[in-house]
This record gives C-alpha cells, structure tokens and sequence, in this order.
C-alpha cells in the first residue's frame, strides 16, 4: 500500500501501528531527521557529568566539558565500535573504551591511545576529529531542555518547538528563582504496543472514565479519615480528578494543536482544582515565595497558564503544572520504553517536591493504579488490530471543527475532539513522504 | 515492656507464611486487615533508596493509598487484572534483625521468589523483604513492609500483583 494512502481523512490504516517496516520506516525518516529530546542541562550539571539515552535506538551520551558546552556524542569508539561510555549518568574526567584503552575527552576528541606506534603513523592521532566520538549533527536547546538531531537538515530548534514553548515557559516561570532541576529518579516503564499510542492517550479526554474507572472508583470510596502522610491524600484526589463527568470534559477542557505535530490539553486544573495544590498547605507556602520573587501580579500572571500534558513530537510529554516529564522511546513497532522523570522548582518549599514524588507514583510508576489500565488498553489494541476484518482505526472524532488560532495552531471544538492524532499523523505523513 | 519475649520466630514465620497464602489466594482485604491503622506498604525503586519522599518509587502507600489500591483489585472494572493474576511465592530464610524496645517494633528479613501469571505472560520476581512488625495482644500487625526487588531499577511491563 502507498505510504499516502495510510492517513485518510478521519482514519489512518491500522498498519502504522504495528507494521515492522513502517518502524524502520519511522527510525530513518521521523528519529533519524528530526529533533528528539536528548535531557534537561540540569542532568549534566558540572563540567564532566554525562548522560546517556539513545535517538533513533543509537546510543550517544549527554555530556558537559570543562568549556561548560553541553554536546550530545554517538556513544561508540572510534576503533572498534564499542560503547565508550557504559553507565546511564556519572561524572568522569574523560571517557575511556574498556576495549583496548583509546581514551576522550568529555567534548568527544581523542586524547590517548595506547601503544600508538602500532597503529599507522599519520592514520591515528590525538585530536584527530576522524579519530573522535562525533558529535550528532545538531544539539540546541530551549531553556535548558536539550535537542539534537541526527540530521543537519532540521530547521530552527525554536522554529520546530513553536508556539509550544509557552509550555516549557510554564514549566519553568513557575520556580521561584526562575529554575528548575531534574531531581528524584527516574520511573521507568515498558509497554507492549506502538510509541504513537501514548501520544494519542496522553491528550485523550474521552478515556478516562472508561479506561480509569476502577481506581476512579476506588477513589471515590476512600474513607477521608483514614491515616495518610501525604502519598494517600495526593494519590486520592488525582484518582477522583480522572473521573470528572465528560460534560466537564466537552465544556471546560481545552485542546491545542500546532505544526510538527506538538499539542497539548489545557484549561483542565487551574490551581484551585489541583489535586496537588487544593487545600494543600505546601502549595500556599510555594506561593507565598513565588509571590515574593516575582510580585504580586506576575505570580497572578504566572498560575493562571492551566496546562495538562504538553506533546512535543516524536519524543516527549510532559505535565508544566505537575512539574513531570515523559521520555517515549520505541524499542520496536510493538514495544515502547517510557521514562518519567520529575522537576524541582528552585525556591519552592521542598513539601512541594514530595508533591511531586508522591504524583508521579501515581501517574508514572509500573505500578501505579492508574497507569496499569492504560498499559492494558495499548495491549488490547495490538490484539485488535491483528485482526483483518477492519483495516481502518478512526481519528474522525470533533473533525471539521477545528478552529484556526493566530498563533498558527488549532484549537478543538473542546477537550473530547481527537484533533491532537489527526494533527499527529498529518506531520508523520509528511515526514514519512520526504 | 521486653518485647523480645513475646514474639518467637516460630510465630514470625507463621505469619509471614500466612501472609503470603493469603496474597496467592487474593484474600485481599484480609491482608490489608493485617496492616496497622499507619501502616505502610513501599516498593522502592532502588534496594538503596532511603526514602520515599524524595525519589520516585515503584510503589509507595500510606494507609489510605493503600486501601485504595486494594478496594480497585476487586473492582469489577480493573482491566489490568481482567483476567486476573495468579501468583505463587516462597517466603524463607527468614531473620529477624532487632527489635526496638520503645515501641516494640520488630525488624524482619526475608526472601521473597515469587511467580506471576496472566494472560500470556509469566513472569518471576526475586527479592527481599523486610517487614516491621508489632505484636498487641496476641496479634501482630505491618507497622510497615518494604520490598527491594532484585530488578527494581530494571525496565518492567505493569505491575497490578502485590508482593
């Protein structure tokens, strides 16, 4: 079938979810051409820190030299191919192969090799850039979050991110002293199922009271009077937010979609709703130093952006008023890696932080009551769409009702409209089409 | 009060033993029951992880968080446990550490292997467990109950079992 034919209007076919070689497909075209998020600077802090991921299922490695330039460098040595740098983040001097000692610097230039008269004498040199761990083509970033591009043919980081930045600025207005940090671990998970599914989800608001309905539930009756530290009051109320009726949903919650195939759902909590900050005595303290930081009216300014997940294509999610952050890497067409990590804002009382833990063990960890039922949803749906009796998975829901904003993105007729996957698979077409 | 002389560690394994048989058979809110009213029930992310309110944790429930989990393994809408989960686990090599005189609590070491099945999938989980435990007039109760899985920083599909 056609690469063209596979996205219609209001339907896509169901072989991008779950056919091999449109992944291989995707890992040339979408990961290897495009900006993927690679860490936030804090994760690499001081010169000689580094941390590893992978674009496109290649290894590079995040790493901060003594200049204090962050480069993102293919994690491979220059002889003979093996991972150089071996544990997920650290803090090292210089990186060296275990295979046969050539030794880097934290800029990826070669400093020593052993014994190098065996080697031709004009063919290996320190500081011969042929001879280095390169660097990807392209590394930017916006605020402190770090892209980089196996492609040089990528426009503007800022251009590709868009009006979307209004999000990070979210994330990050809201520290007190106008930073933030990656801090408390990283909660991993494994799906069986497609990357794009959790995209999908991620601003679906139509799932949740199926989908969620059992820690809904459970949640709705939870005796109040029970003993809690804090785990069980943040846990509760988010579990009883996912249940709010959909005429909430279609009337209150707002949906956004903008070029390259960002979007994001907002107007869902303003902070008096927040399971995080409703009645909660660490959100009045954080407040009272943002206030002092920023005035009176730019911390007005500052709380009033109500954003729920934020989707930057094809890499990340992330959730500015939760302060967490989802990294989606497909491992193969069926089976995708999430990791969660969380934010600190600087200046903010650490209670808020524990907020933060105790929330992202209820949204992101394996076993969280709440996401094990999303898990199972993308298992169901690599089941069903084996099936050959229907060949057509539809995104027709709200469709002709997109209204144009100024800022060159779409806004949904409301919360409840699949515009987010509509607008997904239009980019994926076209950089599947390149 | 000498707390020492009131459990055995005959009547600690008893118990441990009993817990277990009541998890395989998903007497969940039996289990629950064994909890003390501030019990907690915590699966770090790491076997070094010293505290849960710092750090990401596979799981970590206060009493209320706890219930709450347990009520949704026996709610009719729970699609991760639609089929259910089956699980067989061996509980040994059972120490116990000390006992805090203050407040009687006795800190218990054990190992957990532990087989779970669902669907397609089988999967096995290794660890140990400590659990704390208190004992008022003549029944013991989980002040609290940490397991630090082997793989516990390792890439895992959802979790619903509980350990």
């Amino acid at each position: 079938m056609n690469i063209d034919q596979l996205v219609q209007t209001g339907r896509v076919h169901r072989c991008v979810y779950q056919d091999p070689e449109i992944f291989k497909l995707e890992l040339e075209k979408i990961f290897s051409a495009t900006w993927i998020y690679v860490g936030h600077e804090s994760q690499v802090s001081q010169a000689g820190d580094y941390f590893c991921t992978n674009i496109a299922s290649q290894p590079v490695v995040m790493a901060r030299h003594t200049d204090n330039k962050i480069r993102v460098l293919y994690n491979r040595c220059a002889h003979r191919g093996a991972k150089v740098v071996n544990c997920e983040s650290g803090h090292s001097e210089s990186f060296k192969c275990c295979y046969h000692g050539w030794e880097y610097s934290n800029d990826g230039n070669l400093i020593a090799v052993p014994q190098p008269r065996g080697y031709r004498e004009d063919a290996v040199r320190p500081g011969d850039p042929a001879y280095a761990m390169k660097p990807v083509p392209r590394c930017d970033n916006y605020r402190g979050f770090v892209f980089a591009s196996l492609s040089s043919r990528v426009p503007s980081l800022e251009k590709f991110l868009g009006p979307i930045t209004k999000s990070f600025d979210d994330l990050i207005d809201r520290a007190p002293d106008g930073e933030i940090e990656v801090a408390g671990g990283v909660a991993k998970h494994l799906y069986i199922g497609n990357w794009k599914l959790i995209f999908e989800n991620l601003c679906d608001g139509l799932h949740p009271n199926c989908v969620h309905k059992s820690s809904i539930e459970a949640a709705q009756q939870q005796d109040d009077s029970v003993f809690s530290d804090g785990a069980g009051e943040i846990g509760v109320s988010q579990m009883r937010q996912n249940g709010v009726p959909w005429d909430f949903w279609e009337n209150e919650v707002g949906l956004w979609a903008y070029p390259y195939g960002h979007s994001f759902l907002g107007d869902y909590h303003n902070d008096k709703n927040l399971s995080v900050a409703k009645n909660n005595p660490s959100f009045g303290k954080y407040y009272t130093a943002l206030e002092k930081a920023k005035g009176k009216i730019a911390a007005e300014k500052i709380l009033k952006v109500n954003r729920w997940n934020t989707n930057i294509f094809p890499t990340i999610s992330f959730m500015s008023q939760f302060r967490q952050l989802r990294v989606i890497r497909p491992l193969s067409v069926n089976k995708t890696e999430v990791l969660g990590y969380c934010f600190r804002l600087k200046g903010a009382p650490d209670e808020m932080f524990h907020d933060t833990i105790r929330f992202a063990n209820i949204t992101n960890a394996v076993a969280s009551p709440v996401l094990t039922d999303d898990l199972e949803t993308y298992l169901r749906i690599r089941e069903g769409l084996k099936t050959k009796g229907n060949d057509w998975v539809s995104t027709g829901r709200g469709i002709g009702r997109d209204i144009k904003e100024e800022d060159g993105g779409w806004r949904a007729e409301n919360g409840l409209s699949e515009l987010h996957i509509r607008n997904m698979f239009n980019v994926w077409l076209s950089y599947l089409k390149t | 009060m000498a707390a020492h002389k009131i459990l055995s560690i005959r009547n600690i394994e008893e118990f441990l033993f009993m817990e277990a048989q009541l998890l395989d058979n998903r007497q969940f809110q039996n289990w629950l029951a064994l909890f003390s009213k501030t019990g907690w029930y915590w699966v770090p992310i790491s076997t070094e992880q010293d505290s849960p309110y710092d750090h990401v944790s596979i799981i970590y429930d206060d009493r209320k968080l706890l219930e709450t989990r347990i009520r949704r393994l026996n709610n009719i809408n729970i699609h991760a446990e639609n089929p259910p989960t089956r699980t067989s686990r061996i509980v040994g090599n059972v120490v116990l550490n000390s006992i805090e005189e203050d407040s009687g609590t006795y800190e218990v070491c054990s190992k957990l292997q532990l087989v779970e099945f669902r669907g397609e999938r089988q999967r096995i989980f290794a660890g140990q467990i400590i659990h704390y435990l208190s004992a008022e007039n003549n029944k013991i109760f989980i002040e609290g109950k940490r397991i630090n899985l082997v793989n516990a920083e390792g890439l895992m599909e959802g979790l619903t079992i509980i350990f």
